[in-house]
């Protein structure tokens, strides 16, 4: 009786994690191939409130640069298959030169890419993850400030067709711009939501504003679509 | 009888291990719950400095921002906002901002000549879970962290992040040319960033 208890407890422990675990639509976060990065794992869901920023589903969040079509991904188009599948997986900490403190090296990507249902630009809508102010349009991105204070960033959007203007109030799941393709003037980038998010941090007795990793909390938001929209 | 009784003795034995399992499953299961929900708290404002600056602030503030704190509805806006309100007073910007706020953030914003400048505060902040937490320590930390639009980023804003009183600050400069030496270099913004004044807030 007592063995099989303390079997039962070894076994028991560990299930509600194989249980959450793994949906397999879902690579775990931090899961980067070591020639792309080096990831840093953590399921900790930071925005548990946080709408899905794409306004309707599917959607595949995977590498823009080292999935098909991308620079330094295998050769094909942006709209291969693979690219239009699943499962995710979580580029944060991708091998690029941007500053990213939360990523070992200290430097990598500073969000998550995210291609829409198809591989169509000017289609498909971002919308608000959080009641909040639009707090600034650049050439190809709006900034959301939430009223958490978190600040979440849509890049490459239709700039042309923005549903927003600078310091408009918005609700969550309001409509922002459309998933597209811009990018720098001579620079291509692939259609996809470039989402990112800036929020203070502690570190010890500071206070640091800086990218948090949006990877888990995009997975929880998108298990609330509508099922038919998974 | 004996072989009867050794086995209702079993069934016996069995049932209560399945009872075991049962109630450590029920046990893990709840206490496993939803993915870990991350706590976001209120950061420690210093209001004692915060009002010492904003007592000599006041008494300094160009004309353009002592009409923008003189509006009663403005006011009735600051008194919400539950962290120091800082906007420009110093330096390259003249202009009073608009100003939006959510409570415990907020946002003020400019039109500059091509270009608009954005300072959102924000009044809380995430502890992050030690697996997420960066492996820097607080010393690895520039007061204040720049990024520019340089061909390599991938972003069209410059940003200038800083914290001041306990409370967090992002300066972001949307620059209407990518070469517009603004938004590549850092010293136009820490010029902004060390003119600003506190005209409000409470906690």
């Amino acid at each position: 009786m007592k063995r099989m208890a303390k079997l039962a407890v070894a076994v028991f422990g560990v299930m509600p994690v194989a249980l959450v675990a793994q949906d397999a639509r879902f690579r775990p976060s931090g899961e980067i191939p070591p020639a792309q990065g080096n990831g840093v794992r953590q399921s900790a869901v930071l925005y548990p409130d946080m709408r899905f920023p794409i306004e309707i589903g599917p959607a595949y969040a995977n590498s823009q640069v080292y999935s098909t079509g991308g620079q330094y991904g295998p050769p094909g188009g942006q709209c291969a298959v693979t690219n239009y599948s699943y499962p995710w997986r979580d580029n944060f900490c991708e091998k690029r030169g941007h500053a990213n403190p939360l990523c070992r090296t200290g430097r990598g990507h500073q969000g998550q890419d995210i291609r829409p249902r198809s591989c169509s630009a000017n289609m498909y809508w971002t919308v608000a993850a959080e009641d909040g102010v639009i707090a600034q349009i650049g050439t190809f991105s709006v900034t959301l400030q939430g009223k958490s204070g978190a600040i979440y960033r849509y890049l490459h959007l239709n700039m042309k067709n923005l549903a927003v203007r600078r310091l408009d109030a918005v609700q969550k799941g309001q409509r922002i711009g459309q998933v597209s393709d811009t990018f720098k003037p001579g620079v291509p980038t692939t259609r996809h939501l470039h989402f990112e998010i800036i929020d203070a941090i502690r570190v010890g007795d500071k206070i640091i504003p800086t990218f948090v990793p949006p990877y888990s909390s995009l997975v929880a938001a998108y298990k609330k679509l509508p099922p038919e929209q998974q | 009888m004996l072989s009867l009784y050794c086995g209702d003795a079993n069934r016996r034995k069995r049932g209560a291990t399945l009872r075991t399992i049962l109630l450590l499953t029920t046990v893990c299961i709840a206490a496993a719950g939803p993915a870990s929900a991350q706590s976001r708290l209120p950061v420690r404002v210093d209001w004692a400095a915060a009002r010492q600056d904003l007592q000599r602030d006041r008494a300094a503030l160009r004309a353009e921002n002592q009409q923008f704190r003189a509006g009663g509805a403005l006011q009735s806006e600051l008194d919400k906002v539950r962290l120091p309100v800082l906007i420009i007073n110093r330096g390259p910007v003249r202009a009073a901002p608009e100003f939006r706020q959510q409570g415990v953030s907020y946002v003020a914003a400019y039109q500059l000549p091509r270009a608009t400048l954005s300072i959102l505060g924000s009044a809380t902040a995430l502890d992050l879970p030690s697996g997420a937490r960066s492996n820097r320590t607080e010393s690895a930390y520039d007061e204040y962290i720049f990024t520019g639009v340089q061909d390599e980023e991938e972003d069209d804003v410059a940003n200038l992040s800083f914290s001041r009183y306990g409370a967090s600050y992002v300066l972001r400069l949307a620059c209407e040319r990518p070469e517009d030496q603004r938004c590549r270099e850092p010293g136009f913004l820490r010029s902004v960033a060390a003119g600003l004044a506190n005209v409000g807030g409470r906690p």
